[in-house]
C-alpha cells in the first residue's frame, strides 16, 4: 500500500513538473520581446520611428514607387511599398539586426503606435474607413444629397440644392443601386 | 459596373455619389493610377467645398462614362479638376435605360452620406421600396449586419409569405435590401452586389 501510494506521489510531482514546463514553454511562445508590452521599445524611440515613416511615404521616390506598382496594375500594391519602408523604418532604429523575427515584432509595434499618434501618423488620422452602424432591411437613413445640376426636365424642383435619397428609390418597388465613389 | 446597369436596363435605377478623396494629395497621397484608366495617377486636393466636389464628380461622370451628356469640363482627374468650372448639362440620364443620378456628399453639411452609410474603402448598396406590407423581414437584431453579402432574395420570398399570410399591401418606406462587406484593402467584388441586385430587380417586394 505505501508503495503504491509513493508510486502515485512521484507519478503526480511527474506530471506537476511536466505541466509547469508547458506553461513556460506558452509564456516564453507568446512573448514578444519588442511589443509594447515589454516595452523593449521605448515610447519616444516609436514616435522618432513614426515620423520617420511619415517622412518616407511623403517622399518623392516612394510616391514614384506607389504610382509605379499601382500602374502595373498587378497583384502588389501601394501596401508592400509601404511594408517595405517600415521594415527600413526599423532597420534605420537598429532593429533588425538579429533576424526577420526581431524585424517583423519591431514592425508590429510601430504599426501599433500609429493609431497613438494620429498628428503623427496621418494615414490613420485621414483613415476613412470605419464600419457604420447601417445594417440590411434598416430604413434609408435620411440623408439629403447636393446634385449636380439639375437636367431641365427633372421632376424635382429647380433650385432646389438639395435632394433626399429616399425620394430617389423609385416608388414603384424597382431597386435603386448606389454606388458610393470618387478618383481616389 | 455600366455592364450590368445595361443588362438591368429600367429594371433598377442607379446613383453614384461623389464621398471625399480617400487619397488625397494634401491627406494621405499613394499616386495610384490602378483604377484612374489611361489618365495616370491622381493627384486630388480633398474637396472641402460643394462647388470643388462638384467640379470633381462632373469630371468623374466624364472620364468613366456616367452620364451620357457632354461635359464642357477639361479636368482629366489627375491634379486639375479641382480648380475647373464644370458645366453638366444634367444630373440625370439614363445607361441602357436606367435612370442614372451623380450627387456629391456635400462637405459643406458635414458629408451626410457618409455618415450614414460608411462608404469607405468599398460599399455598394441596394436600396428598395416594398409594395407590399410585412415589416421587416430579418436583421434588426438577428445578427444582419456589414459583413452579410447574402442574396436578398431570401427576404423577398419571406415578404411573400408574409403578404401571403395577411400582410397589409401598403407602401413600406425604403430599406437597405443590400450593403457590401467592408474590405481591408481588397479589391471591389462585385459578384454580390451584382446578385442582389438582380434578385431585387427580378422580385420587386
Amino acid at each position: 500500500m505505501a508503495e503504491a501510494v509513493a508510486t502515485l506521489e512521484a507519478q503526480l510531482a511527474s506530471l506537476q513538473h511536466q505541466l509547469a514546463e508547458s506553461k513556460a514553454r506558452a509564456r516564453s511562445s507568446r512573448a514578444c520581446p519588442l511589443g509594447r508590452d515589454d516595452a523593449a521599445i521605448p515610447e519616444a524611440t516609436l514616435v522618432a520611428m513614426l515620423q520617420h515613416e511619415a517622412q518616407s511615404r511623403l517622399n518623392p521616390a516612394t510616391q514614384q514607387q506607389y504610382s509605379e506598382v499601382e500602374a502595373a496594375n498587378g497583384d502588389t500594391s501601394w501596401m508592400e511599398v509601404t511594408e517595405g519602408l517600415q521594415r527600413a523604418t526599423v532597420r534605420a532604429f537598429g532593429f533588425g539586426g538579429s533576424g526577420d523575427l526581431e524585424e517583423a515584432e519591431a514592425v508590429a509595434a510601430l504599426r501599433l503606435a500609429a493609431p497613438r499618434y494620429p498628428e503623427v501618423a496621418f494615414w490613420v488620422r485621414h483613415n476613412r474607413a470605419r464600419r457604420g452602424e447601417l445594417t440590411r432591411n434598416a430604413r434609408v437613413p435620411a440623408v439629403a444629397l447636393a446634385p449636380l445640376q439639375w437636367a431641365p426636365d427633372s421632376i424635382y424642383p429647380s433650385g432646389k440644392d438639395t435632394v433626399a435619397l429616399e425620394d430617389l428609390v423609385p416608388l414603384d418597388a424597382r431597386p435603386l443601386a448606389v454606388v458610393a465613389l470618387s478618383y481616389s | 459596373m455600366l455592364a450590368l446597369a445595361r443588362e438591368l436596363g429600367t429594371r433598377a435605377d442607379w446613383l453614384f455619389v461623389y464621398i471625399a478623396e480617400a487619397h488625397a494629395a494634401d491627406e494621405w497621397p499613394i499616386a495610384s493610377s490602378r483604377f484612374n484608366g489611361a489618365r495616370g495617377a491622381v493627384h486630388l486636393a480633398q474637396t472641402r467645398t460643394l462647388a470643388s466636389r462638384r467640379a470633381a464628380a462632373a469630371a468623374f461622370a466624364r472620364d468613366f462614362g456616367l452620364l451620357s451628356e457632354s461635359s464642357s469640363s477639361s479636368s482629366n482627374g489627375s491634379g486639375s479638376s479641382n480648380s475647373s468650372s464644370t458645366t453638366m448639362s444634367g444630373s440625370s440620364s439614363s445607361s441602357g435605360g436606367a435612370a442614372v443620378t451623380v450627387c456629391v456628399d456635400d462637405p459643406e453639411r458635414g458629408e451626410p452620406f457618409a455618415e450614414a452609410f460608411a462608404p469607405w474603402p468599398v460599399r455598394l448598396f441596394v436600396l428598395q421600396k416594398g409594395k407590399r406590407g410585412g415589416g421587416p423581414r430579418r436583421g434588426n437584431g438577428d445578427g444582419a449586419s456589414l459583413n452579410d453579402d447574402e442574396c436578398a432574395a431570401t427576404d423577398a420570398a419571406a415578404t411573400r409569405a408574409a403578404a401571403g399570410a395577411g400582410g397589409a399591401a401598403v407602401a413600406e418606406p425604403a430599406r437597405v435590401r443590400f450593403l457590401s462587406a467592408p474590405r481591408n484593402g481588397g479589391f471591389i467584388d462585385l459578384e454580390p452586389f451584382a446578385d442582389a441586385l438582380r434578385c431585387a430587380a427580378a422580385d420587386p417586394l
